[in-house]
């Protein structure tokens, strides 16, 4: 009996191994371009409102008087909306959910829906964690209102989010094009390395990226979003402390940044498709951002609520380039405007803490 | 392997029509107790490593937070456990006298959990803190749920509470084990392994549940999912055997049984461990892929661990006991 239970756990293993299989990309992207590619009207002072890091976890995202994720953004929404008299778009750049459930995705989805901004989902590593399948929950935002989600499914570009908003001349030329990208979730170099990295952008999205812009025009301005760092940020902090001659930076950096140990700079990327900014969320505690002497921006976005952890910066953090005198929370979001299709763009943080006295509200400018 | 399916080698086949009845009621309730118990320790086990997230990046306001409001989950996820261990002790009480205590006070204890559950959840809506009566999160139903089971807690409570009166009046059919005697520290020592493996086995439960939902097959990496699915899927089953076999086999043969159930467990339990590591050295984007869902550890604390410590677990338990089942059986050949 023994022998034949074995025997049967043996089989059992080889039949599992045989209907294995892990690549299905059947789809090139080649062959499929313009299914990346979802339009938008230009005009000049195009605003892009950047939320980012929600982590509409549901322990705290309902209507909770002490906090509520959905008070917060609705209210940081209503500010950028004041500031800049209109939001074109929102772009969530990732980590929108973490540990939840499909009634926390649906009530993020009504609040976006309620906002009637079109906006821009990208996936961050946490996406991936809650009790429902990743399919689904790219079903919901392909199919929401407002949503400019689009999915090729089974391509043969890393991971999910990448697809392109051209924002569109009256003549129907390209004057930008905002590239989104999936930066992945982990990543590790086998079984036995158990100190898990994070993902990186890989050679065939840039590939792909590059076809998007080709596509348009090499002229066409473009603008990155996605996740997960880069090597850039850390190798222009690292040259900045050394008193590098030519950058530009501002904002906050608490906690330094978090990318993948595999990943690598992408300043001749951006340079090659005519990239003018790359703006990431993931690290909540930072939204330094720099210019590179090339004049390629990177910046980082402002976490979008209190969610998981948050940075309090304390008075006196002199590199930022920010003039404040009290204590803050670094949560708000980020807002860039296009200002015109010659590539010029503006970005300014928002910076809003709920308060009893009276919220505090405070724009900076890049 | 026919030992212990062999009817006759039950402890059941013993018992008399009462003592089966009554028996049926510990293995209806254990059951009651388990599912949702394993639900209710996967939302905490979300939770927790939200919570631990917020308190190691310098958060714990977010942490306090959401403790505030999860609260009535960690105690419906207490108590089920708690109703677990106090029925479980009941059915192997020493005497009658310490299976009707055992039921009393678990009865009080099961009654103020569920007051303080159903009354904070109550509270909790009247002040605000919770913004209606369904907000579904954690659960759909949440805090709903939570009100309910801490209502069906007191009643549970109530309902101990008489049946321990019940046995001091009339006696219990079901025969009582004396096995304290006989193992002394061994028996705390294998008990607090045999919590460890409960609530591996509950987790694991709950995470062949969620898996059938979670694993995205669709993105390729089957291989994986199904070696993922079947590490959860032993560490529940294991206990089963445990409960259900091993516990329900006549002591003359235990350490047989012992043995023979923890070979087979063990050989499939490696087999299913290579084929995960394996699995991994192949695909080693599967599991970002295809499972973050039910690896809730695996992010938050950057390592590769949730996998490998349900491998682990799943190793170790068999070779316990087929360890301890060897020592039973020298121990009845030097008896004998």
């Amino acid at each position: 009996m023994l022998k034949r239970i074995v025997s049967m756990a043996v089989i059992c293993a080889l039949a599992v191994s045989l209907l294995a299989g892990c690549a299905k990309k059947t789809v090139s992207y080649r062959d499929h371009l313009d299914d990346y590619v979802k339009t938008m009207e230009y005009h000049d002072g195009f605003t892009i409102l950047q939320l980012t890091d929600i982590h509409w976890h549901g322990g705290t995202q309902v209507g909770d008087e002490d906090y509520g994720s959905e008070r917060y953004l609705r209210k940081v929404i209503n500010e950028a909306v004041a500031h800049a008299g209109k939001i074109d778009l929102i772009e969530v750049t990732g980590d929108t959910f973490m540990l939840t459930n499909k009634t926390a995705v649906k009530s993020f989805i009504d609040f976006m829906t309620r906002t009637e901004i079109p906006y821009a989902i990208i996936w961050g590593n946490h996406d991936r964690q809650s009790t429902y399948n990743p399919n689904w929950l790219s079903k919901q935002f392909l199919k929401a209102p407002y949503s400019l989600y689009t999915e090729i499914d089974n391509d043969d570009v890393h991971e999910r989010s990448n697809y392109v908003i051209n924002l569109l001349n009256l003549d129907g030329s390209a004057a930008w094009q905002i590239t989104n990208l999936d930066s992945g979730a982990s990543y590790r170099d086998g079984a036995a390395d158990f100190d898990l990295t994070y993902d990186y952008l890989r050679d065939d999205q840039f590939e792909w990226m590059t076809a998007e812009h080709d596509a348009v025009g090499k002229d066409v301005p473009v603008i990155c979003y996605y996740h997960i760092a880069q090597a850039d940020y850390d190798l222009a902090w690292d040259a900045i402390s050394a008193g590098a001659a030519g950058y530009k930076s501002k904002f906050f950096n608490i906690e330094g940044f978090a990318p993948s140990k595999y990943c690598r700079a992408t300043e001749d990327i951006c340079l090659k498709n005519n990239v003018k900014a790359v703006f990431i969320g993931h690290d909540h505690a930072d939204d330094w951002t720099f210019t590179t002497p090339s004049g390629v921006t990177f910046g980082m976005g402002v976490k979008s609520g209190k969610e998981l952890y948050y940075a309090n910066i304390a008075p006196g953090l002199d590199y930022s380039g920010v003039d404040y005198s009290e204590e803050f929370a670094l949560i708000g979001a980020s807002l860039v405007t296009l200002k015109n299709a010659s590539g010029d763009f503006g970005i300014e943080h928002l910076y809003l803490n709920e308060r009893d006295e009276g919220d505090f509200v405070k724009w900076v400018e890049y | 392997m026919a030992a212990y399916l062999t009817r006759n080698d039950r402890i059941k086949s013993e018992l008399g029509k009462d003592a089966r009845r009554e028996r049926r009621f510990y293995m209806f309730f254990s059951i009651l107790a388990f599912v949702p118990g394993a639900f209710a320790l996967w939302e905490i086990n979300y939770e927790l490593w939200n919570m631990i997230g917020s308190v190691a990046s310098n958060s714990p306001d977010m942490a306090l937070t959401q403790t505030v409001r999860m609260l009535p989950l960690y105690l419906t996820g207490a108590s089920f456990i708690f109703f677990l261990i106090y029925t479980n002790g009941a059915y192997r009480a020493k005497n009658v006298k310490a299976r009707a205590s055992k039921w009393c006070a678990g009865g009080i204890v099961m009654i103020v959990l569920g007051m303080i559950t159903a009354a904070y959840v109550g509270i909790g809506v009247a002040l605000g803190e919770y913004d209606r009566l369904i907000e579904g999160y954690v659960s759909p139903l949440f805090p709903l749920d939570m009100l309910l089971a801490g209502v069906i807690f007191i009643g549970v409570g109530f309902l101990s509470i008489r049946y321990s009166k019940v046995i001091g009046e009339k006696g219990s059919a079901l025969p009582c084990v004396d096995d304290r005697g006989l193992f002394g520290w061994r028996l705390r020592t294998f008990g607090l392994l045999r919590a460890l493996c409960l609530l591996m086995a509950m987790i694991g439960f709950a995470a062949c549940f969620w898996g059938i939902f979670v694993l995205d097959f669709a993105h390729g990496c089957l291989m994986y999912g199904i070696v993922l699915w079947l590490n959860y899927f032993t560490a529940f089953a294991m206990y089963f055997a445990y409960k259900y076999i091993f516990c329900e086999t006549k002591p003359g043969i235990r350490g047989t049984t012992a043995v023979k159930l923890g070979s087979i467990f063990l050989i499939i339990n490696v087999i299913l461990f290579a084929l995960h590591l394996i699995t991994v050295q192949i695909w080693n984007e599967a599991p970002d892929v295809v499972a973050f869902g039910i690896l809730p550890a695996d992010f938050l604390t950057s390592m590769n661990i949730f996998a490998v410590f349900y491998g682990v677990n799943n190793i170790l338990a068999p070779i316990i006991a087929i360890a301890r089942g060897l020592v039973m059986e020298k121990k009845n050949r030097s008896i004998a």
